[in-house]
């Protein structure tokens, strides 16, 4: 587990936003602090989405941080560590480009 | 004698019979018919004198209700075609009008409103009183089916449309009105809206035609309250815009009511359940809805027994209204689906001006779509559940704003609220909402999602924000643009 302080909290906050929308219920008030303050890296499955909870996820992450994330790629990014990821590397390839939206 | 189809003759026959009723009503002062159409003709000899010609428009840029009607009624008189530049828009709008069709004169009632390019006509009090030594001019051969009057479109945003209507066709307008008002003998029409504002300016000249009487407000000053305008004036009708009656109703008082004889219709943007509510509550049952679009006239209106508030209907479609609700393909659907309204009548106009796109887009088929999505119930009454350009497709689910809006609006302490989509290449359109709270109302806006939420499931809005006012325009439309501005810049 890397050094949540290396970390740039926004799309973290945005991933548990979004999951709080796209598995209500799924995660307590303690793990979503645990989520925030230690970095905890959650394995998507293991929160039971479905298919209307992982296009509220996208739909959540798009508006919170501007990146589209088709549900389709959940299954590919499998955990909320890749997730970040992912939203780290189109951010950081729309300032790159130069492009207000990031894709 | 019959029914002249030209101002010119009509005016005259008003202003020659003893039994017409005032023509301008004022605090403090009526004006009688022969008094209108000697300003009328005055105005007219300036008009000639300063080298108007039918075959060019000329721009009137004139706020003031009374100076306005009498210098519109006298190019009406002359045959000459006329285009409002409105007072309230920015200088390169109205520029951008002149230029589209070709206005070579303007008359303003202040220098500072002259359109560069043109030649400023400024029309002063005195050139209305001023009797000319000429015979009234000659105006009784102008053709009645030519375009009189340009008007913009509907369309809160970009380029104004424009389409024109031609002398016979405010007849037209003006007969209809009769029919669909049940106007009585002592008509009194009032109207807050700026007369620069075309429904407001069609339906002045509805009642300059028809011989009936419109109340002015009174110039600058303190401001009005409109039941104590409507007693002192003897108004038998009021018609107004949605933030009209919003603050009538919030103005409400056992002093401040409207006289028992006069009616009020409400027009121009959705008129909310709740607004509609609280008319009746301080009111009685005095609100009318009327549903209609600048380019057709009146295409509906709620009378007692035909208005479902709960459903914001918007009453039956008028007796010479042909319409219908089709798919994207122009299949009839049946009752209760919705679908976008297509409606038709004998004097509607055909046509946008200089714009074929647009032409192609509203005027179809000899239909002409506003724009509108609609149902009907089983018993024939119209229900519009916002535009069609505003429908949202969220991953293939289609979601109406006005539903959005409907419960947002149900809960206590949402006074209005607007639904508008952030497009999305992967969803298609995310909803989202905007909300006005009442003064004393303290919710948050996740209390307002759960409630949303719960009654809307997948088509309820996915974020909500609360803003001190929904921006509107002079009716009181949303405009819903600069929201996604607003939240484009929120982030």
């Amino acid at each position: 587990m890397s050094d949540p302080r290396s970390k740039d909290a926004s799309p973290r906050v945005a991933i548990v936003e979004a999951l709080r929308v796209g598995a209500p219920g799924a995660l307590t008030e303690e793990t979503r602090r645990a989520f925030l303050d230690t970095g905890m890296n959650i394995v998507l499955a293991e929160l039971g989405m479905d298919s209307l909870g992982e296009m509220e996820f996208c739909i959540a992450i798009e508006l919170k941080t501007g990146v589209t994330l088709l549900p389709a790629e959940l299954a590919e990014l499998k955990s909320t560590d890749a997730v970040e990821r992912r939203i780290r590397e189109r951010l950081d390839e729309a300032a790159r480009s130069g492009a207000g939206t990031p894709r | 004698m019959g029914v002249p189809t030209l101002f010119a003759a009509r005016l005259r026959q008003h202003a020659l019979s003893a039994n017409a009723p005032p023509a301008i009503a004022i605090p403090d002062r009526e004006f009688g018919y022969g008094e209108v159409v000697e300003a009328v003709e005055n105005c007219a000899h300036w008009l000639i004198r300063r080298g108007c010609v039918r075959s060019e428009i000329v721009g009137i840029t004139v706020s003031d209700e009374h100076r306005h009607m009498v210098v519109s009624l006298a190019l009406l008189y002359l045959g000459i075609p006329q285009v409002c530049l409105p007072t309230h828009d920015p200088e390169a709008m109205r520029r951008s009008l002149v230029q589209r069709l070709s206005v070579r004169r303007v008359i303003v009632a202040e220098p500072q409103h002259a359109v560069a390019g043109t030649e400023t006509l400024l029309l002063t009090r005195e050139i209305l009183s001023a009797r000319d030594a000429h015979a009234a001019p000659q105006a009784l051969d102008a053709d009645p089916d030519v375009p009189a009057i340009y008007l913009t479109g509907s369309g809160t945003t970009g380029e104004y449309k424009i389409f024109s209507m031609s002398q016979q066709a405010v007849v037209w307008r003006s007969a209809r009105m009769v029919e669909s008002e049940a106007v009585p003998p002592d008509y009194r029409v009032l109207m807050p809206v700026s007369v620069e504002h075309p429904p407001a300016k069609t339906k002045r000249l509805n009642t300059f035609y028809l011989g009936f009487t419109s109340a002015f407000q009174p110039g600058p000053g303190p401001r009005i309250v409109l039941p104590e305008l409507c007693a002192s004036l003897r108004v038998t009708c009021v018609d107004m815009g949605v933030l009209h009656a919003e603050s009538a109703v919030r103005n409400a008082s056992r002093e401040n009511r409207f006289p028992a004889g006069t009616t009020v219709y409400v027009s121009g943007s959705r008129v909310s359940a709740q607004l509609r509510r609280a008319f009746e509550q301080r009111f009685g049952k005095k609100l009318h809805v009327h549903y209609g679009a600048r380019e057709f006239g009146r295409i509906s209106t709620t009378w007692l027994g035909d208005a479902d508030d709960a459903l914001e209907s918007v009453g039956t479609p008028a007796p010479w209204v042909a319409f219908g609700i089709v798919d994207g393909e122009g299949t009839a659907l049946p009752a209760g689906a919705i679908g976008e309204l297509r409606v038709r009548a004998e004097c509607m106009s055909h046509e946008y001006f200089g714009d074929p796109v647009a032409t192609a887009r509203h005027f179809r088929d000899g239909w002409y779509y506003p724009g509108d999505l609609a149902s009907l119930t089983r018993d024939g009454i119209l229900c519009v559940h916002g535009r069609a350009d505003d429908m949202m497709i969220l991953n293939s689910i289609k979601i109406f704003p006005a539903e959005i809006e409907r419960v947002l609006e149900a809960h206590p302490g949402v006074k209005a609220a607007a639904a508008f989509a952030k497009p999305s290449r992967a969803h298609g359109d995310i909803p989202l909402a905007a909300v006005e709270l009442h003064e004393s109302a303290a919710v948050a806006a996740e209390e307002l999602m759960a409630c949303v939420r719960e009654r809307l499931g997948v088509r309820a809005p996915r974020r909500i924000i609360v803003v001190d006012a929904l921006p509107r325009n002079a009716v009181g439309k949303i405009l819903k643009n600069e929201l996604i501005d607003l939240l484009e810049r929120e982030g």
